[in-house]
């Protein structure tokens, strides 16, 4: 039943999508028909032609998302814990996370170069600013009942730390990653496209518009919507079993 | 022989600014002495100052004025039993119901596994229905309250602090757990100050009840309870119970006009 509801929009979608080309409502050259795209789709997996650019995006990804966890959670847990240290960082961090972070692209060209080392810091830099302000949050906001708990106790500073304030905040921390992760994808394709990456979903993407290939640029989309989904679906996995708590 | 005092508070004073700007006084100079084995309850409507009274007394709010002593000490202090108002919410939903009960006994330097134990043996006798290997969230709001109250007396407390400990129970299991608490009170020899909105509550399980109104907070009567302990569950059909719960509500409904 659960399974039915969730396929519901997509196959009316897809059967819309086939009314619509097999009666040439719309160009081909907007949009081909569904069954060349999946022809085009088993083409670039089967070729594994594809293969190479995912992998090269996922590892953006990975490496922009974990360098701004690694960074911004300790950031955000000493700024939550010290009202000083927030007081001190958090303007400057409000100004420079106004900057959209694409018009900071030729900064980063500038001082790293064009290639990956840019898309990279493109991909790390907005991850930051939420793994900064959510961990902050998170940790300066916890319930005030349970931190009263530990204190009438007189738990010490480490085991208040431990038992009450960090697991308190990692329901804030891991919204964190899932808004960072979707984040992560969306800069790294974005990046792929103007940066000079070579190879890349996003390399591609753009090659494939500009070489008028679009059923293959649809396919690349939706190897794109997988991948974003397939994250999505492992940090939800990953709350589900470490914020057990959360929301309840 | 002078029986020792548990608490003494001496004109504490304590406001809190609204976002108007202006300040309510909550306390404006409130006195209490509470005797070592005693067990006073607190009476009165709600917003009147109880709950910031008990939250000084556990040592978790500072008067702006005055001075407290709790067990010999200045607070805050250790020994003391405390079950919030939002006991609910003071639980840790990432432990179990057992490493809940058990954690005043882990940070006060006991290893888990003896920590457990002794909460489990507690639980045993004070809430015996409850599962302890579940987590918080998966509880009802009275067996959340029972395992606020198990927390509070695991570590042996000299004085436990209690806001509005039976508020959540249905009937039956309120006069559980009341009779449960008194059988404990008594058997550790506890001090005991609770704030109720029952007043059979209040009359069964105390002392001395304390009527009182604000902010700012003051007492506008005194019920001695002199009813034999331990108290049997029958002594609330009697008809000297049924009188000092007469008397307190009188008193109470005086205060509001």
């Amino acid at each position: 039943m659960k399974l039915t509801r969730a396929l519901l929009i997509p196959v009316i979608a897809a059967l819309l999508w086939i009314i619509v080309t097999e009666l040439h409502l719309v160009s081909e050259l907007f949009l081909p028909g569904p069954f060349a795209v999946i022809r085009s789709l088993f083409s670039l997996v089967v070729t594994g032609n594809v293969i190479s650019d995912l992998l090269l995006t996922v590892g953006r990804v990975f490496v922009g998302f974990f360098s701004a966890v690694l960074i911004g959670v300790p950031v955000g847990a000493v700024m939550g814990l010290s009202n000083g240290v927030r007081k001190l960082m958090e303007p400057s961090i409000d100004v420079l996370r106004s900057i959209p972070t694409t018009a900071m692209l030729p900064l980063f060209m500038l001082l790293l170069g064009i290639g990956d080392k840019s898309i990279v810091a493109l991909v790390a830099v907005p991850c930051l600013w939420t793994m900064i302000m959510n961990t902050m949050y998170g940790v300066a906001n916890g319930s005030k009942a349970r931190r009263d708990i530990a204190r009438l106790y007189r738990a010490s500073r480490l085991q208040t730390l431990v038992y009450v304030v960090i697991p308190d905040s990692l329901p804030f921390v891991v919204a964190g990653l899932r808004l960072g992760m979707a984040l992560a994808l969306h800069m790294a394709i974005a990046a792929e496209m103007i940066a000079g990456a070579r190879v890349g979903l996003g390399r591609r993407l753009f090659d494939a518009e500009m070489l008028l290939r679009v059923p293959e640029m649809y396919a690349l989309l939706l190897i794109t919507g997988a991948l974003g989904y397939t994250l999505n679906r492992g940090l939800v996995a990953f709350e589900r079993a470490v914020v057990h708590w959360s929301g309840r | 022989m002078t029986i020792p005092i548990a608490i003494e508070a001496k004109g504490l004073s304590k406001g809190f600014q609204q976002e108007t700007g202006e300040v309510v006084q909550v306390l404006d100079g409130f006195n209490l002495t509470v005797k070592s084995g005693e067990t006073v309850c607190i009476f009165g409507a709600n917003g009147c100052g109880k709950t910031t009274l008990l939250g000084i007394c556990g040592g978790i709010e500072n008067p702006d004025s005055g001075s407290i002593t709790v067990l010999g000490a200045m607070a805050p202090h250790a020994r003391v039993g405390y079950v919030p108002q939002a006991y609910g919410e003071s639980l840790f939903p990432w432990m179990s119901l057992l490493d809940n009960v058990a954690f005043p006994l882990r940070v006060c330097g006991s290893g888990w596994n003896e920590a457990r134990g002794q909460a489990a043996q507690l639980l045993q006798e004070f809430a015996p229905s409850l599962v302890a290997t579940k987590y918080s969230y998966q509880y009802s709001g009275g067996q959340k309250q029972v395992s606020a109250v198990a927390r509070a007396l695991v570590a042996s407390p000299r004085l436990l602090i209690a806001d509005e400990p039976f508020s959540a129970l249905d009937h039956s299991a309120r006069i559980a757990a009341q009779d449960v608490f008194v059988s404990l009170v008594d058997r550790l020899q506890l001090t005991v100050v609770a704030v109720t909105h029952d007043v059979k509550d209040a009359i069964y399980i105390a002392d001395r009840v304390l009527i009182v109104s604000g902010p700012p907070l003051r007492v506008v009567d005194e019920v001695a309870v002199a009813l034999p302990r331990p108290r049997p569950p029958s002594i609330r059909a009697s008809a000297t119970f049924l009188s000092l719960v007469s008397r307190a509500i009188d008193s109470f409904l005086a205060a509001q006009t």
